[in-house]
């Protein structure tokens, strides 16, 4: 039975890897690289200017506490979950596009395994991963819902121990 | 390479399986010393040190293995061991190879390749291998275990660089995907060949094994020798003005903006 399910994974590895080798092949320029990159959203005020008004709640909460118009409130979060989800999209695509660029400048091999090629792998990772959750949290949760946990329970965390001193504040003006 | 020279390990078989398998075997000790030459002389050997270092020692040690076996046949069985156990180890700098020179060109993915080797390397190493070594059952079988695992373990390191260069359509080039392809056919066959020791036995086996290894190893040191006959530059998309302004530190630059309009992003 092992000796057939490492067949199996032999006979896998072999197509697959043909099949990538293939489709890798030097003489077949890339759709990939041969797409033209946009300009980087993250250098348009505007562009970003936009996320400002996505992930804020204050017009849904207006309309729903305010205006009293629950029902337009719940359609207005819907659509900006839309535009949110693909808001980050783009930020990711535009981050791939960066990612792909290759360097034009001559380089030695010395530059290959130094610290700052490490530091730019950790930026790079770190992104991905920061902007999967984000989008797994707007997906998930909506547009609305704060994307870290908030901590503000725990009276050791900076947050918590703001609020207590707020309260404690707050308590001693009223006493007074 | 990883098996060559099983006979010692495994009985030889008589008659035409017998001379297959030396043929084989120093068909495969001419390429790599070919590849070796060619190397030298087209300076190739400064693209692809570690490759050609491994080269160099594959050709070497398999020499001496066979001389040993020709002079001092008492010492062949602990000396054809040691070179299998070094070997194995050996090739994962192939495997480091084709992980530096897989997203050279990127500035921000350059050291991506060998972060997912040593990455795979350490989780299969801990979790996959190690076992093996330390729950031994004979010393064939724990080797034959061992060589099998590290060939699974390095054949899903091949498979990983492979989908991720396809992800981030990193072009490959002929030389590094020549590299990459012979080492594929080289360690599907290994798979194959240890299993079947697994499951048949070794005096079952043996007489296959006897000429699959070196056929083995004579395919990819071909398929190595086609690819890396000249040298032959990664072929690059056109640079466009933006492009040409973009170098290390500017992506750096960039990747830090890009982290930074996502976390002040997170944290409201």
């Amino acid at each position: 039975m092992i000796a057939l399910i490492y067949a199996g994974i032999t006979i896998v590895f072999l197509l697959v890897t043909v099949a990538l080798y293939r489709k890798s092949r030097p003489d077949e320029p890339d759709e990939l690289l041969t797409e033209k990159t946009c300009a980087s959203p993250v250098r348009n005020t505007r562009w970003l200017d936009l996320s400002e008004r996505l992930f804020d709640p204050s017009d849904a909460r207006w309309l729903s506490e305010e205006l009293a118009f629950p029902k337009l409130a719940g359609l207005l979060t819907r659509g900006r979950k839309r535009l949110a989800i693909q808001w980050l999209e783009a930020l990711q695509a535009s981050f791939d596009d960066l990612v792909r660029t290759p360097d034009f400048t001559p380089s030695d091999g010395a530059a290959v395994d130094s610290a700052g090629n490490w530091r730019l792998l950790w930026l790079t990772v770190r992104f991905k991963v920061l902007v999967s959750y984000a989008l797994l949290m707007v997906k998930v949760f909506g547009p609305y819902h704060r994307l870290i946990p908030s901590f503000i329970w725990n009276p050791f965390t900076g947050e918590g121990r703001q609020r207590l001193n707020r309260v404690e504040w707050a308590r001693n003006q009223h006493s007074r | 390479m990883g098996e060559r020279g099983s006979g010692g390990a495994c009985p030889s078989p008589a008659g035409i399986m017998h001379f297959l398998g030396v043929v084989f075997s120093w068909c495969g000790i001419f390429l790599e010393g070919l590849l070796i030459l060619r190397g030298v002389g087209t300076r190739m050997f400064k693209v692809f040190p570690l490759f050609f270092s491994y080269l160099a020692f594959c050709f070497s040690t398999a020499l001496c293995v066979y001389l040993i076996s020709w002079r001092l046949p008492g010492v062949y069985p602990s000396a054809y061991w040691l070179y299998y156990l070094v070997t194995i180890l050996v090739e994962f700098t192939v495997l480091v190879e084709i992980s530096d020179h897989i997203f050279r060109p990127f500035p921000a993915l350059r050291s991506l390749g060998r972060a997912l080797t040593i990455l795979i390397s350490v989780a299969l190493g801990l979790v996959y291998i190690l076992p093996t070594i330390l729950r031994p059952t004979g010393r064939s079988r724990t080797l034959l275990d061992f060589a099998l695992r590290a060939s699974v373990t390095k054949a899903l390191i091949l498979l990983v660089l492979f989908y991720v260069a396809r992800h981030y359509g990193t072009p490959l080039g002929k030389n590094l995907a020549g590299i990459m392809l012979g080492f594929s056919i080289y360690l599907g066959l290994n798979v194959v060949m240890m299993t079947g020791a697994k499951a048949y036995g070794s005096a079952l086996y043996g007489q296959v094994l006897w000429f699959m290894a070196p056929l083995g190893l004579s395919l990819c040191a071909l398929v190595w020798t086609v690819a890396l006959w000249d040298l032959v530059p990664v072929p690059r998309k056109e640079a466009s003005p933006t492009d040409l302004e973009r170098n290390s530190e500017t992506v750096a630059l960039e990747l830090t903006r890009f982290n930074n309009e996502l976390s002040k992003l997170m944290h409201k």
